[in-house]
């Protein structure tokens, strides 16, 4: 009907990539969205400076979840500053979406875990 | 009822729009729309303060809404304070009533409250040191609990709502202020009246509660005032909130006397033209049938709640009983509420998704958000059937 529910994004979200979890993973974080109670569990076991897996846990609206899908198979084999480069827009156009703004929010809620995941691992380092 | 005609009234309504939020906020008549180019073409000037006559034009317009206001819930006119919003309301509340709370005193909220009327008083308690007494919501009775088991002698101030903002519960009040008085008659008493104020009538003197707080916008009026409502020896009797000009009697070098009730708590200049606008929207509830407009309501309410019954997987917050206004929140197994509310969006469907600012509840239910209708008389059995069919499209598009 739309290109907010199109095809590829429900099945993303039907079938998420990288779900699950890693055993003993280097970067380890979770996080919600107050607004709508959605949550995102990250999990990223590094190669050097380069993300070797990145997997997630997670519970929400289809948003969240295809957002977590397709940005997590994106990050692997990224550096880490890479990541923590990515702006709101770079995440939209990965996604391929024009949002609302509290539908924007939902999009955000893996990018921003996965980044507060990394300034709590660089400052344990 | 002759909902059509009635419909007529609001201007946004002739889109074709399903508006289901009126919990949010209500829409406006022609006639509140029109007061605003009334006020300002004709009768802008700061109250209180020129001789000149536009001044006292709108010095006269905030004396006949206060009055208006004042009739509407069979209060004096002195008994109403104007705010810009009801939170604004209990946040002056909280502040006034800072001196009647010590550290060895209870202030007791209920798990069912909106966060304006909760923040404000676990702050308090935190400024004051005194105790915070949550009533607990019993999920499976779908009521409050016993407020005796939290009042007692050294509870300083309760505050409960008229009507949940979720799940459309509406406490027996009466019966509530009567047991708290008969427990402790020296407790302070605040209700939360911004969604009942409309859908049921309301009459302070027989609630008997010593505030009563409401915002214009959620009762067809214009957003930007709020209403406090106190008794006239319990205003008097407060410190200002805010300070300024208007709410001075005189001002010396070091030390200040404050104006007589409603102005001492009415610092700054006001929104004549909202307020104007406010008085305009009750002016067109009263002149409505209010008997007919509540039954309607009701019988829509009904509808809603036997056409979710037919919903495979749905299940209604409460209503268990007829203590409920026309606030319905539904839980969708298989359907995230912001997914539901997006589908509905680009139908025009407009419904709520979210907390509803309800944190203490959510909690209790042990959910984090909820899908949110709630009716007013201008809304038909149309725009229920329209949101169930959003509901099964929403689930087609998501589910396949």
């Amino acid at each position: 009907m739309d290109e907010l529910y199109r095809e590829v994004l429900l099945d993303h979200y039907k079938n998420p990539h990288n779900k699950g979890i890693i055993l003993k993973p280097h970067i380890h974080k979770d996080d919600h969205n107050p607004l709508c109670g959605d949550m995102i569990e990250i999990f990223i076991r590094l190669k050097g400076e380069r993300i070797e897996n990145i997997t997630f846990e997670g519970k929400g609206c289809v948003i969240s979840q295809a957002s977590a899908s397709i940005l997590t198979e994106d990050l692997k084999g990224k550096t880490l500053k890479q990541v923590q480069d990515m702006t709101r827009e770079d995440l939209l156009d990965l996604i391929g979406l024009q949002l609302t703004p509290t539908r924007v929010k939902c999009a955000m809620l893996p990018l921003s875990a996965i980044k507060k995941g990394i300034i709590e691992y660089e400052m344990k380092k | 009822m002759k909902v059509e005609k009635l419909k007529k009234e609001f201007p946004l309504l002739k889109n074709k729009i399903f508006y289901l939020d009126n919990a949010a906020t209500t829409q406006k008549p022609e006639s509140v729309i029109n007061s605003f180019k009334k006020f300002y073409e004709s009768t802008n000037g700061n109250a209180h303060r020129g001789l000149y006559s536009v001044s006292q034009a709108a010095t006269k317009i905030l004396d006949e809404s206060r009055e208006t206001v004042a009739d509407f819930i069979n209060a004096e006119k002195d008994e109403i304070v104007f705010t810009k919003s009801a939170t604004e309301g209990f946040n002056l509340l909280a502040y006034a009533l800072e001196s009647e709370v010590g550290r060895w005193n209870h202030v007791v909220t209920t798990e069912l409250e909106h966060h304006s009327n909760y923040v404000p008083w676990q702050q308090l308690t935190k400024r004051t040191q005194a105790e915070l007494k949550i009533v607990k919501y019993d999920s499976k009775k779908n009521e409050l609990d016993n407020f005796s088991e939290y009042v007692t002698k050294k509870t300083a101030l309760v505050s409960f709502t008229l009507m949940s903002n979720v799940t459309g519960l509406m406490p027996d009040a009466k019966e509530i202020i009567k047991k708290i008085r008969a427990e402790n008659d020296k407790i302070i008493i605040v209700v939360d009246a911004t969604q009942a104020i409309a859908h049921i009538d309301i009459d302070v003197k027989d609630l008997d509660a010593d505030f009563v707080i409401f915002s214009s916008h959620k009762v067809y009026g214009p957003t930007g005032v709020g209403v406090v409502y106190g008794k006239k020896s319990l205003l008097e009797k407060l410190k200002p909130f805010l300070f300024g000009g208007n709410m001075i009697q005189e001002v010396k070098e070091y030390e200040s006397t404050w104006a007589t009730v409603p102005d001492k708590f009415e610092a700054g200049t006001l929104d004549v033209a909202g307020i104007f606008a406010f008085a305009e929207a009750l002016r067109f509830l009263n002149a409505q049938d209010s008997e007919e407009i509540r039954n309607y309501e009701t019988e829509l309410k009904n509808y809603a709640l036997s056409k979710f019954k037919e919903v495979d997987h749905l299940t209604v917050l409460g209503h268990t009983s007829k203590n409920y206004g026309p606030i319905i929140s539904i839980l969708i197994t298989d359907l995230h509420p912001h997914d539901l509310a997006e589908i509905c969006a680009r139908e025009n469907v407009c419904v709520r998704a979210g907390h509803h600012c309800a944190h203490p509840l959510m909690r209790r239910l042990e959910i984090v958000a909820t899908t949110r209708i709630s009716l007013s008389f201008y809304n038909e059995k149309k725009d229920i059937d329209k949101f169930i069919e959003c509901i099964n499209k929403a689930r087609k598009i998501i589910n396949g």
